[in-house]
């Protein structure tokens, strides 16, 4: 049994991003490997369907082009409503929220903006970290590193209750597929607040 | 072109439907069903990228699969992609 | 029966995921029918100075994978992001496969043979029409030791001129003038094995976190095991690094040395020094002279906290807690790289570093040392101690030195006539020179100077001038814009060789694929070279890798950086030889110039009485380390009205210099993906701009449209940009005023201003 052992060991460490190993991983914490965001200031996904008019002027106005109309899939009830793909790019959540304001709809509200996008978890089976590689990138580029993320015992580890979910560690994280991810914080955006 | 071989875990008493399953699915080997739940099977695409849409196609179309895992990857036709 | 390779890999496949589970898929037939198909090979990270050993996969000759060596000392089994992409740079689709000659502003394929015949014939034309100083080599320190070492005989050795040079000028030659001044020789006495036994650091101008991650992980691991570790930061930035500070004091850039006086001053004050030790091992020089303690004392009158916060811009009582921090600590380690080095007075940054450590007598004893590090893999193994600078000859010789142009001529074979008695030109010169026209040939290896010389672009008139000659593994760089000729180099894998890392430790690489195209051993292209130049005496005795590293072990025999023990056959065994290695039973040296040194040990006994230190190396006397009363100096460039922010470049952790290789990898692409301008938030609100927003830095040599980030790591009052990309080349602001001793440039300092683009 010794061979398939190192191999196995092999495979884990050097193409050990194959989806099997990271979907298992991400089904367990809910999120997907190509999660999506509501832009800042909606409330639940149940609402913000309801309310958006799919007018697309947060996208427009965008200065980061973070906010996009999602056509992945068509059965899904979010298809042709204005998201985040933080591993395209993550939401900088502007001073003035831009976003918010061009909202005619409600479906974006400024008293909503300091709710969390979602909270960042680390995929341990995949992060550089777990696996003898020293890797602190999505903690150095976190717009609040040392606070929302920090590295302990050179692994990153996030602080939940101070991660805004923005996304900037799912867009720089150097494994191919993503080994931080958003958990959306859509379903208890209500019950955070 | 890369191949993959892997171990696809079943529930015990669907193995023998998944198996009948797999042997329907293009690009999909198998290599007969050990310790009573594995099946072993070989993926086959032009790129890494349809390795991976054949084992989310199986996740989530054939019922009675608890997991897919891989044992060996063969990538070395792949041309290197850089952007 | 014949099986398609097809059918034959589907096979293997499906057999291996069977013995994944422990089932044999295929009677008769083995169960790790894979084995030997993946081979592992022992070799050294291409990346920084700090040498940790990789194990390389290969398969069916393709490099496939690279993981940690965990038997390797210096990072035991761990790896920092970039090494783990190096197989992505292997296979690039950069990869230059074969030589070019320019025609008509036009690189047409040629063979190498051609191409090396083409160039033959200019270098012979140039040095028959104008003389051999208007012929110069450019190299590398991440070239190997032997490349380096053919580089030197064909220019010194053979076409007669020490127009000889290599990029660690521009990272290292501070820490080499600081070495040889305070210490006697180059190199730091101690080892990374101080690390583990160090009670205290001193981190001054280095972000270790990402340029040096592993080091890095290994302070953090040792913090964090000895939560009484204490960790002092010297930095104008908040970087990565500040998370394991326990202090961290923020100099105004270049203006820092008048804080290691001031603590100098507070450990002589509060009798944190070690008395007995200054007695037996340490004199005393001002900028010329030698002095004694009461003189430096009365140096350091003036180097109140209160005088060098003013200077510094550091509250005074941090200095002091600095200074006490250094002082009570059982062992201290101070670890510094480029914001000490590339200063116009970088040699004595680094002195007065050292003069810390001799003053309280923490050096050559565990856990204590003076420790400069590497950003090149072969700096210290291939330039400092294999000679590859203008003034240097192999084995830390000097040119200027008779009896070492005696005794390197004799082992190449060459009349000592031919070796000129003047150092050449150094790197600024070199292409200063090569603007002017007074250089009208160049050899360029392993390196992208149009893009990492500071002020870089006013340098680009010579390159286009001349004839430039560029061997390269990559293509295109910046360099090879200018080039006439192009030669298709072995990138790393494709060669064997060795690399000398910052803890004296070489090591060694084997070969482990063929290169790509008709890429060619740089080594052997300048040996094939020689020949067609007219040498063919000299160079045709080199065959293999083993002869050029034998020849060269022979002259460093009896130096102080003795490697003569550190054959080919034992460095393919173990993890490489920390020298002096002198014979080839000796384990190798953790510290120089104390027992267990054995050329300390060969000392009489006398000089070694009562003494626990003795610093033999060939700039020091009578075995006594120096500490400097160097005056207090601020940057060449300081900022004013007109100018009013200092500039500082410098890495992130996932590229690495001109980005030719890291840039091959989607993946560190995606973590930094392009440069940006750090700006103070306080800076930013004044000067209305906006995280994200395009501005232009400029500076009095050129300006610069870049993305800025509004971030809390500069001080207020710097600016910080990372220099990787040609796009957003750092470079073109810099300034190439460089130190008067050591020639190094002062990039981490100039005066720059910014506006909305």
């Amino acid at each position: 049994m010794s061979e398939p052992i190192s191999r196995k060991d092999f495979l884990k460490e050097v193409f050990g991003f194959f989806r099997t190993e990271v979907e298992k991983e991400s089904r367990n914490i809910g999120i997907a490997a190509d999660s999506f965001l509501l832009p800042p200031g909606a409330g639940g996904q149940d609402e913000f369907l309801q309310t958006c008019s799919q007018s697309y002027q947060c996208v427009s106005v965008c200065p980061y082009q973070a906010i996009e109309v999602f056509r992945n899939d068509p059965q899904d009830a979010r298809y042709g409503y204005p998201v985040i793909n933080p591993r395209r790019q993550a939401c900088y959540l502007c001073e003035d929220f831009p976003c918010i304001s061009a909202c005619k709809s409600g479906a974006l509200r400024m008293e909503r903006k300091t709710i969390p996008l979602g909270t960042a978890v680390v995929l341990k089976d995949i992060c550089f970290s777990y696996k003898g590689i020293y890797c602190p990138s999505c903690v150095v580029k976190c717009p609040l590193s040392g606070i929302a993320i920090s590295m302990v015992d050179n692994k990153p580890v996030v602080q939940e209750e101070e991660c805004t979910g923005c996304g900037i560690c799912v867009q720089v994280c150097p494994t191919e597929q993503p080994a931080i991810r958003i958990k959306p914080s859509t379903q208890n955006r209500m019950e955070k607040r | 072109m890369p191949i993959a071989g892997v171990v696809i875990l079943t529930r015990e008493e669907m193995t023998s439907q998944v198996l009948n399953q797999l042997q329907n699915v293009e690009n999909v080997t198998t290599y007969g069903v050990h310790k009573n739940n594995n099946i072993v099977a070989v993926f086959e695409g032009q790129t890494p990228k349809e390795l991976e849409r054949i084992n989310d196609k199986l996740i989530n179309e054939v019922p009675g699969i608890l997991g897919i895992y891989p044992a060996y990857v063969n990538y070395e036709d792949v041309e290197e992609q850089n952007d | 029966m014949t099986v398609s390779r097809r059918e034959f890999l589907k096979t293997s496949a499906a057999a291996t995921a069977a013995a994944s589970i422990g089932v044999n898929l295929l009677p008769g037939m083995k169960n790790n029918l894979f084995a030997g198909q993946v081979e592992w090979h022992k070799s050294v990270c291409r990346y920084c100075g700090t040498g940790c050993g990789v194990m390389v996969g290969t398969k069916d000759g393709k490099v496939v994978a690279v993981k940690g060596d965990k038997e390797n000392t210096i990072n035991r089994g761990h790896l920092c992001v970039k090494a783990f992409y190096l197989p992505k740079a292997v296979n690039s689709k950069t990869r230059l496969k074969h030589a070019m000659i320019k025609k008509n502003g036009k690189f047409e394929k040629v063979t190498v043979d051609e191409a090396l015949d083409f160039v033959a014939k200019k270098f012979n034309e140039i040095r028959q029409k104008h003389g051999a100083n208007a012929l110069a080599f450019y190299g590398s320190g991440q070239a190997e030791t032997e490349e380096t070492y053919m580089a030197n005989k064909l220019w010194k050795g053979c076409i007669g001129t020490n127009n000889m040079e290599g990029n660690p000028r521009l990272c290292m030659a501070s820490a080499v003038g600081g070495y040889l001044t305070s210490l006697g020789a180059d190199e730091p006495a101690g080892t990374y094995q101080d690390i583990e036994q160090a009670k205290f650091f001193m981190l001054i101008g280095s972000n270790t976190a990402e340029a040096h991650p592993i080091l890095f992980e290994r302070i953090m691991r040792h913090k964090t095991k000895n939560p009484d570790v204490q960790i002092l930061i010297i930095d104008p930035r908040k970087t990565p690094t500040d998370q394991v500070a326990d202090l961290h004091l923020f100099p105004k850039p270049g203006y820092d040395l008048a804080i290691l006086h001031a603590m100098a001053k507070i450990i002589i004050d509060e009798g944190y020094a070690d008395e007995e030790f200054i007695k037996t091992s340490v004199i005393f020089k001002d900028n010329k002279n030698k002095i004694d303690y009461a003189g430096y004392k009365e140096f350091l009158k003036k180097y109140t906290p209160e005088y060098a916060s003013q200077r510094s811009g550091v509250p005074a009582e941090d200095i002091i807690k600095a200074a006490r921090m250094f002082g009570k600590a059982e062992t201290a380690m101070s670890l510094w790289t480029m914001g000490i080095n590339q200063r116009t007075r970088g040699v004595w940054a680094n002195n007065l570093i050292t003069n810390l450590h001799l003053l309280t007598g923490k050096i050559g004893k565990p856990g204590c040392d003076s420790f400069s590090l590497t950003g090149q893999p072969n700096a210290c193994g291939g330039v400092r101690e294999g000679g590859g600078l203008c003034h240097l000859l192999p084995g830390h010789r000097l040119v200027v030195k008779e009896k070492h142009r005696q005794q390197v001529a004799k082992v190449w074979g060459v009349p000592v006539e031919r070796i000129q008695p003047k150092p050449g030109k150094h790197t600024v010169a070199m292409f200063e020179a090569l603007n002017k026209g007074e250089i009208k040939g160049i050899y360029i290896m392993c390196t992208n100077p149009a893009q990492s010389l500071p002020n870089a672009s006013k340098y680009w008139k010579g390159l286009e001038e001349q004839f430039v000659v560029v061997a390269e593994s990559f293509f295109p760089t910046a360099t090879t814009k200018y080039a006439d000729v192009v030669l298709p180099s072995a990138f790393w894998t494709e060669k064997e060789g060795v690399y000398g890392c910052t803890e004296r430790r070489s090591q060694y690489m084997p070969k482990v694929k063929d290169p790509e195209g008709d890429a060619v051993w740089d080594a052997f292209l300048l040996r094939d070279l020689g020949k067609k130049m007219g040498f063919v005496k000299e160079f045709e005795k080199y065959q293999t890798a083993q002869d050029i590293w034998d020849e060269y072990r022979g002259l460093t025999k009896g130096q102080d950086m003795d490697l003569w023990g550190a054959t080919y056959d034992r460095l393919k065994k173990v993890r490489g030889l920390t020298w002096p290695v002198p014979s080839e039973d000796h384990p190798g040296t953790y510290k120089r110039y104390t027992d267990g040194d054995p050329i300390y040990d060969a000392l009489p006994a006398e000089k070694k009485k009562g003494r626990r230190m003795y610093f033999y190396g060939p700039k020091a006397k009578d075995g006594y380390a120096t500490i400097w009363a160097r005056p207090d100096k601020g940057p060449e460039e300081p900022t004013d009205a007109e100018y009013p922010l200092a500039l500082s470049t410098g890495r992130v952790m996932e590229h690495w210099h001109t980005g030719t290789m890291t840039m091959t990898a989607p993946e560190l692409n995606r973590a930094v993906p392009k440069a940006y301008v750090e700006i103070n938030p306080s800076d930013a609100k004044k000067m209305g701009i906006n995280n994200k927003d395009q501005v232009v830095v400029e500076t009095r040599r050129g300006s610069l449209e870049i993305e800025a980030r509004v971030i809390d790591r500069p001080i207020p009052g710097t600016i910080f940009i990372p220099w990787h990309w040609e796009k957003w080349m750092a470079n073109i602001l810099t300034i190439d005023a460089f130190d008067p001793g050591s020639k190094e440039p002062e990039y981490k300092v100039c005066a720059a201003r910014i506006k909305k683009a």
